[in-house]
């Protein structure tokens, strides 16, 4: 498969492939949100719950999506928050399956139980699928590909726990329509982890293999739709295609075949101001700071280097979606004549600085903007690294002058928030901000003409 | 370093809102962000970027001109850095009144516009006209439609136009002979070679004349001509510089050297008494400096990628039809300037064109 566009930097602080375990937290912390759903608590304040039990519930058409509980101890209720305490370590598996005696509707309700039904997302929803839904997708893309700086790496999940990944794949076939199909999404390249996937999985009528291009953001789900769209022929341009990653692929099989909720997760802790980029599997609920460097001069973000998000390591723990923590440095120091000198520590998207030369790596990434704001003077890069096929600077012409039809002409909406434009900009633009902003005028603009209608 | 960033930061509370000089801030801002990288932080996602800035994309273009701007001082002599200077003080001062004025930061696009002005000009020009085009040029060329950025034409373009049509007979009297031996002209202030000798015969006007210059001269750029244009060699050694680090579009410049070329060889084949031929026309008058420097530049050229090559074509076809059928013997900068005034609607035909693609892509 193809895709356009894109863009991989190299900058220090790769998660290596070891996956630490460390032992489980006095207290885990529980966010009573996810992707954007409240869910309110089933537990009582001071109650003990048992590992898997149902902490709090959200009601979507179709079924309720729970939060399991990732380990027994006792539950105290705070404000959008639910904090465990009292922890114990011990696991007891609830009610297992087996791929050939579940129906379609048993498999949904144990997914969404197990907390594992959000980490899907559809090609119809742009998002999690509904639950309801009687339309089948025709295509699973399990995607092994991350290509986002510092996210938990597909491969190294692999490596753990291939034989639970496996137990998941073949249940996925009761969720895929009639003679749907699996596309494994991975990188051409023929490594151990490559080959034992093939080999396992060569019985497999229904499974495919497409390789894709190690660049950001082959990952992305609408990214990979389209590439595939484009790739499989036979495709219908309605036809629903959903995508899950390694993690929810293992997770599927840990909760169907093994009983076992989502309670864990693979988090990479990486970036440039991580001492021993790792990996590591926690307890979901593992608060931050027991991973984090404890500096003021250095920031934690949750998510890749392109769509992090900063957060408080004091407040924050991992939840049921999270796969990587980031450590940058808080810019400090002002470079003397920073544009003039070779830049032998630094690398860009345009051959500019002599580390490209030495194929070094950026090492002089901070919270820094690193240029001064301009006005837009149209190199045109951010259309040369854009997924989508859009013209950003184009859009970004038109949103200036406060031309919203224009802009939703030209393609506002097939942007997939990759937030390239706004990493590569020499004019420091905040395009992103701007598209999203202009995104939700446009959505309040149609609520707006469908309410008078 | 540490000396200069205090004195730096006790100066700045002066500049700042509610200081002594908080109108002069535009100018404090450039030395401060000129001397020592900004201190902004990323306010939203992604909260790391990339270490491309403006004064880094400029700063190459300049770097990409100096063998240009050492080629013009090695056969034009040291006027060519005094006209630099010049430009630079006249030009600086109009971007910098416009700077406070707007309570903007001054914009590095100027230092190149600034560099590329001196180098379009004939050496023996007299320095006023210097300081009248460019200010001309920034004033006209830029500033009036809001700065860098959102200027539709190339202000070192407009800023020579001026000068062609207002002073004519300046412009057409004054280019000089550079000198033949090793040290060329560097050594003239000390009273060795020739005093500078002006003519009127760049080689594209001796060619209307029926006399060719030969292409090794050209191509070295021991020929009279505009200070930075004649020598083909340092030209293409920045343009080469300047495509293989991504600044300059390869795109705008193929086009426009492939529609040259082949439109210069269809006319050569016609009207071989009218036209010279490809190799001539290629390596004289100010062809090449204005397909790698002045073409590429990307805030008067095509906002699309697509755009880039119509717009190469257009400029190309323009300048051999100038050249060939007009009055004047060189073509490039009025080619450039059509070029600019049609880039807008270049851009509009490619979005109609791929926006309309869209509608399949939901």
């Amino acid at each position: 498969m193809r895709i356009s566009g894109g863009y991989r930097p190299k900058i220090p602080g790769r998660p290596s492939g070891i996956v630490e375990e460390p032992p489980i937290p006095r207290r885990l912390i529980i966010r009573l949100q996810r992707d954007g759903l409240k869910y309110r608590p089933v537990v009582k304040d001071g109650q003990s719950v048992d590992f898997g039990e149902v902490l709090a519930e959200t009601s979507v058409p179709g079924a309720n999506l729970a939060l399991p509980s990732p380990a027994a101890g006792k539950a105290l209720l705070a404000e959008e928050q639910l904090v465990l305490e009292q922890i114990r370590p011990d696991i007891t598996p609830l009610k297992t399956y087996q791929p050939e005696r579940i129906t379609r509707g048993e498999t949904v309700a144990a997914l969404a139980r197990g907390g594992v039904w959000p980490l899907f997302w559809s090609s119809a929803t742009r998002g999690m699928p509904e639950l309801g839904e009687d339309r089948k997708p025709r295509v699973i893309v399990l995607n092994v590909v991350l290509t986002e700086p510092f996210r938990a790496r597909g491969k190294v999940i692999l490596r753990r726990s291939w034989s639970r990944i496996i137990q998941g794949l073949k249940f996925l076939p009761r969720l895929l329509e009639d003679y749907g199909t699996l596309e494994i999404v991975l990188t051409a390249v023929r490594d151990p982890v490559a080959r034992m996937m093939y080999s396992d999985l060569a019985g497999f009528a229904w499974i495919h293999f497409r390789p894709i291009p190690l660049r950001y953001p082959a990952e992305n789900p609408r990214v990979l739709v389209q590439s595939l769209r484009r790739s499989i022929p036979g495709l219908q341009k309605d036809s629903i295609i959903w995508v899950i990653d390694v993690q929810a692929a293992e997770a599927v099989g840990g909760c169907l075949a093994e009983g076992l909720p989502l309670h864990q997760r693979v988090i990479a802790a990486g970036g440039p101001g991580c001492a021993h980029p790792r990996h590591l599997a926690v307890r979901i609920g593992t608060p931050v700071s027991s991973f984090a460097p404890e500096s003021p001069e250095i920031a934690t973000l949750c998510g890749g280097l392109f769509r992090g998000d900063r957060i408080d390591p004091a407040q924050a723990a991992v939840q049921y979606n999270d796969d990587a923590y980031f450590f940058l440095p808080e810019g400090s120091t002002r470079q003397f004549l920073s544009f003039l000198r070779p830049g032998f520590d630094r690398t860009s998207y345009l051959p500019c600085f002599a580390g490209r030369l030495t194929g070094a790596a950026d090492r002089r990434l901070t919270t820094f903007l690193r240029g001064e704001r301009r006005p837009c003077i149209t190199c045109g890069l951010c259309e040369k690294v854009c997924p989508a096929r859009i013209m950003p600077q184009v859009l970004h012409r038109y949103l200036y002058r406060q031309a919203l039809a224009e802009a939703e002409r030209s393609g506002l909406e097939l942007c997939v928030d990759c937030n390239l434009c706004t990493f590569v900009c020499p004019s420091k633009i905040e395009l992103q901000k701007q598209f999203g902003e202009a995104r939700q005028a446009l959505l309040l603009e149609r609520a707006e003409a469908e309410r008078t209608k | 370093m540490k000396g200069l960033k205090g004195i730096l930061e006790n100066l700045r509370p002066a500049f700042e809102e509610g200081g002594r000089l908080a109108r002069l801030k535009p100018i404090f801002q450039a030395l401060d962000h000129f001397l020592f990288a900004a201190a902004e932080k990323t306010p939203s996602s992604p909260f790391g970027r990339d270490p491309l800035d403006v004064k880094r994309y400029m700063s190459l273009v300049i770097l990409a001109l100096l063998p240009s701007f050492a080629a013009a001082v090695y056969f034009f002599g040291w006027r060519v850095l005094l006209m630099l200077l010049v430009s630079y003080a006249a030009g600086g001062l109009v971007e910098v009144l416009f700077a406070i004025i707007r309570k903007e930061e001054i914009n590095e696009g100027f230092l190149v516009t600034g560099f590329i002005f001196p180098l379009i000009l004939p050496p023996g020009i007299p320095l006023w006209l210097v300081a009248i085009g460019v200010s001309f040029g920034v004033l006209i060329g830029k500033e009036i439609f809001g700065g860098t950025g959102r200027n539709l034409f190339n202000p070192a373009l407009v800023g020579r136009v001026f000068l062609a049509i207002g002073y004519p007979a300046a412009l057409t009297s004054t280019w000089m002979q550079p000198l033949a031996g090793p040290w060329g002209r560097l050594l003239a202030p000390f009273g060795f070679g020739v005093p500078d000798a002006l003519t009127s015969a760049t080689p594209l006007g001796l060619a209307k004349s029926g006399v060719l210059t030969g292409a090794f001269e050209l191509f070295v750029g021991r020929t009279a001509g505009s200070a930075g244009e004649t020598s083909a060699l340092a030209i293409l050694l920045g343009g080469v510089f300047l495509i293989l680090v991504g600044v300059a579009s390869w795109r705008t410049v193929l086009a426009l050297l492939a529609s040259f070329v082949g439109l210069t060889a269809i006319l050569h084949g016609l009207l071989p008494a009218t036209v010279p031929p490809v190799m001539f026309h290629l390596l004289s008058g100010g062809l090449l400096f204005g397909a790698f420097f002045m073409a590429t530049d990307p805030v008067s050229g095509p906002v699309t990628r697509g755009g880039k090559w119509a717009f190469g074509l257009l400029i190309g076809a323009a300048t051999i039809f100038i050249r060939s059928f007009s009055g004047y013997v060189e073509g490039v900068m009025f080619a450039i300037l059509l070029g600019n005034i049609f880039a807008p609607l270049i851009d509009e035909i490619v979005i109609r064109l791929k926006t309309r693609r869209y509608a399949n892509e939901r």
